[in-house]
């Protein structure tokens, strides 16, 4: 009984050890906020805890952007889902998730600077929310098709065939309706939750939101954990939309079955034109951004950036080591997680949205300040930090994939005895393969583009490809930028690709 | 009995401490730590010179304008009880006071033969090189006659809706806003900034954003850096730059720091860092590379996009600025933003 107890209980600690590095800055920052709440300190330059007229109007902005940006980017996802359903052929499929790939990993920044060869003198205004909210739908609309795939592929099968044969494609509605529904309120809540912490892009474009005020106020404080306090609006968002969207991936099909997009896609018969205006459409919105760069770069003056290629290889190189450790706990949370119970998962995925909505500010200020024991090397910092931010993203594409996985085989392998790394090598990773292949790619994708934690944690002498581009953004080399960003967005549609690829090839040999 | 929980959650730790096995960049006793909030264009290559001059190998890491707020001026307090760099090189002065009052800094000295005037030395920090603040012209849509001079033109009517700054609570335009709060009370400050509200200005994130701005005809005029000008003026942008005030204060103007880290782990690589930056070699190196426009010594030559009469400038001591700033944020929040 103690040893059951014990066994039990080793799992939570497990993840708590793993989850450390993130929690305890975690805390203290927390801390210090809560402090500031109640014993009435005083914030620099006159900052209020408490919303006066023009923090409120701040506030209102950024609900309103948040809000528009979060319908339109579901919208949007609903068109790559259907673009994605209706396309039959590897090939297209394997093109758009490569462009969608491409254009999430964008950093906002570059989403603007794509839009601005188009519009050149937005400025504010009614046009400014447009351009705002426009870049901003298409940035996250990736993530949008992402939650609505993962919805609609873990389906029960069984459930859709047999309600087709009863009511045909009134009855298959009636089913996936109210799925459908929550999905797309998730799709909305997860926008609404990240456009709300965007500080940079809405002023660009003339619209001044909350988060541009919480970072006014780290900038004027001595002390973080003191402007941190300043940061609940933000947190209230991301802890609201934490909740909502804490269902997400609680996705496991109960029989065994198959990913039920393709299924969709060969019952509902759509005209060839309509196949082709969907997918046509959902190509040219994703290509749009890369395409606008390429444009740019070639219409600009200048020349290929000076180390820039070293900077996209140590892109790379940091970016695939983030991604492989991210995936490895992604899995070992996912395989936890597949034997817990109900509420423990929805627990994790409380703890996964906190982690993906955290400011990644303050992960790289705790990695900076933090005594990792000198026999680490100096890039252990930057790998933790990227790990921390991309650990979200690998265990729910881990949990969606693993949880539409057939489990017979690897019920009857393990009856038959298969255990520890034997279990591991002939059970759990081929089952686990598609899932961390997905994985890996869309983390070495993000990694890619994250740069606040960083600068705070590269080590001294070595440069990436974001903080190239940034620095080229500033000194106004916006060729250089514009070509830096093509390359970076062709690296990561090559790792998307080849992704694919393996995975098309594994499904071929099963 | 391991399972895939064990195991693969032990992999990764391992992975994630042994990674830099992989990617670790060389360092070795020889290795100079710098941070710098220069621009990597300029900085490189000065770098670069560098380590051929003092025979230390340099390893730098740079800011980037959109981590403003938590960049390395927050790594620096980060790292206090562990410091990694040896030497901080600010683009500015306050950030480098403040960082001097929370004890990050050590002490730094160089050779007077440098020929450094005093009123940029302290205890913590030797200053030089100097960039100002300017106002950018948009030269298609402003004519010659109707160009600034004044920073209170800014506030001008004829301006309205077309006039850009960066957010006053970051960077030079907040060091240039309380310094204004300083130089002109906060009666005359609120004058100023009820005007430019009055202008719709538009308020940017970051000096670079008002040059593009600028330089596109978003913005007839913005108040800037003098790098950030010649840059785009360089690149053959249309846009003109004008030193204000000429007549008045003078155009408030910022200089680069370099400082010793507190207990950094080469000092000895720090200091002649220092004295290799500090130097009129390195000074003129940056005035032709675009980095600095105006030298603190005044025998050298300025950028040659200013000509040959070296304008009004206005400095001030960074202690007074930094007393400046609260009040001034409380002021540009209650009537600005």
């Amino acid at each position: 009984m103690a040893t059951a107890s014990a066994r039990a209980l080793r799992w939570p600690l497990l993840a708590a050890v793993l989850l450390a590095p993130l929690l305890l800055p975690a805390l203290h920052g927390l801390g210090g906020a809560v402090q500031t709440v109640f014993t009435g300190q005083a914030l620099a330059g006159g900052g209020s805890l408490w919303p006066t007229g023009r923090v409120t109007a701040l506030l209102a902005n950024g609900l309103l952007l948040s809000a528009l940006a979060g319908l339109l980017a579901t919208a949007i996802g609903a068109l790559y889902g259907l673009a994605f359903v209706f396309s039959q052929a590897q090939a297209c499929r394997l093109c758009l998730v490569g462009l969608l790939t491409t254009s999430f990993c964008f950093g906002t920044v570059v989403h603007v600077l794509a839009w601005r060869t188009l519009f050149p003198m937005v400025s504010g205004g009614e046009a400014g929310w447009a351009i705002a909210v426009l870049t901003l739908a298409l940035r996250y609309a990736p993530l949008s098709a992402a939650l609505l795939a993962a919805g609609l592929a873990t389906m029960e099968r069984a459930e859709l065939e047999t309600a087709v044969c009863i009511g045909g494609g009134r009855a298959l509605w009636a089913v996936g309706r109210t799925r459908l529904q929550r999905l797309a309120g998730m799709s909305f809540a997860a926008v609404f939750a990240l456009v709300f912490g965007e500080s940079e892009v809405p002023p660009l474009l003339g619209v001044h939101v909350y988060a541009e005020e919480f970072l006014s106020q780290v900038a004027l404080e001595p002390a973080a954990n003191v402007a941190a306090a300043l940061g609940w609006p933000l947190m209230a968002v991301a802890l609201a939309c934490a909740a909502l969207l804490a269902g997400v991936p609680r996705l496991r099909a109960s029989s065994a079955g198959t990913v039920s997009m393709g299924w969709i896609g060969t019952w509902f018969r759509a005209p060839a034109a309509l196949r082709l205006a969907t997918f046509g459409s959902a190509l040219a919105v994703a290509a749009l951004p890369l395409m606008l760069l390429a444009w740019g770069s070639v219409q600009a003056t200048g020349r290929w950036p000076t180390h820039a290629g070293a900077a996209l290889v140590n892109s790379l190189l940091v970016a695939g080591l983030s991604a492989l450790v991210a995936c490895l706990w992604g899995w070992a949370l996912a395989s936890w997680a597949s034997r817990a119970e109900q509420l423990t998962v929805t627990g994790l995925n409380v703890l996964l949205w906190i982690m993906m909505l955290w400011p990644s500010a303050l992960t790289g200020i705790a990695l900076a300040g933090s005594a990792l024991p000198d026999w680490t090397f100096p890039v252990t910092p930057l790998i933790l930090a990227h790990t921390l931010h991309l650990l979200p993203f690998a265990a729910w594409v881990l949990l969606a994939l693993r949880d539409v996985q057939p489990r017979g085989p690897v019920e009857q392998l393990k009856l038959l005895g298969a255990r520890g790394p034997t279990a591991i090598r002939h059970v759990h990773l081929p089952a686990a393969w598609p899932g961390l292949v997905a994985a890996f790619m869309l983390c070495t994708g993000l990694s890619m583009a994250e740069l606040t934690a960083t600068v705070l944690t590269v080590p001294p002498g070595m440069e990436t490809a974001i903080l190239r581009l940034y620095n080229l953004l500033h000194y106004g080399d916006q060729r250089g930028v514009m070509m830096l960003a093509v390359a970076q967005g062709l690296a990561v549609a090559l790792i998307a690709a080849a992704g694919i690829a393996l995975l098309g090839k594994r499904h071929a040999g099963d | 009995m391991a399972t895939t929980f064990d195991v693969c959650g032990r992999l990764g730790v391992a992975l994630a401490i042994a990674s830099g096995a992989a990617i670790v960049p060389a360092s070795t006793p020889a290795t100079t730590v710098v941070y710098t909030s220069t621009d990597q264009e300029y900085a490189e290559v000065v770098f670069r010179e560098a380590e051929a001059a003092i025979g230390h190998k340099i390893a730098a890491v740079f800011d980037a304008e959109a981590s403003k707020t938590v960049g390395l001026e927050r790594r620096l307090v980060a790292e206090r009880s562990r410091p990694r760099a040896d030497v901080f090189w600010n683009s500015e002065m306050l950030r480098t006071y403040r960082l001097s009052k929370q004890g990050v800094l050590g002490s730094t000295t160089v050779d007077k033969s440098l020929g450094l005037p005093t009123t940029v030395i302290t205890a913590t920090s030797v200053g030089f090189g100097l960039r100002s603040r300017v106002i950018a012209v948009h030269t298609p849509s402003v004519s010659e006659l109707d160009r600034p001079k004044r920073l209170l033109d800014l506030g001008n009517p004829r301006f309205k809706g077309r006039v850009a700054i960066a957010r006053p609570l970051f960077g030079t335009t907040s060091t240039h806003f309380a310094a204004l709060y300083a130089e002109l009370g906060a009666s005359k400050f609120t004058e100023f900034l009820q005007a430019l509200k009055n202008n719709d200005v538009m308020i940017l994130p970051g000096n670079g954003d008002v040059r593009d701005a600028v330089a596109a005809g978003r913005a007839f005029v913005g108040l800037t850096d003098t790098d950030d000008a010649i840059g785009a003026i360089r690149r053959g942008q249309p846009l003109a730059m004008i030193f204000p005030d000429q007549q008045g204060m003078g155009a408030f103007s910022v200089y680069m720091t370099l400082a010793k880290v507190a207990d950094g782990p080469s000092p000895v690589g720090a200091q002649r860092l220092i004295e290799y930056l500090a130097s009129e070699k390195t000074e003129a190196r940056l005035i032709e590379l675009g980095a600095v426009q105006i030298p603190v010594r005044s025998h050298l030559p300025m950028a040659k996009e200013i000509g040959a009469v070296r304008p009004k400038l206005w400095l001030m001591d960074p202690a007074k600025i930094d007393a400046s700033l609260e009040p001034s944020v409380e002021l540009i929040r209650k009537h600005l933003l």
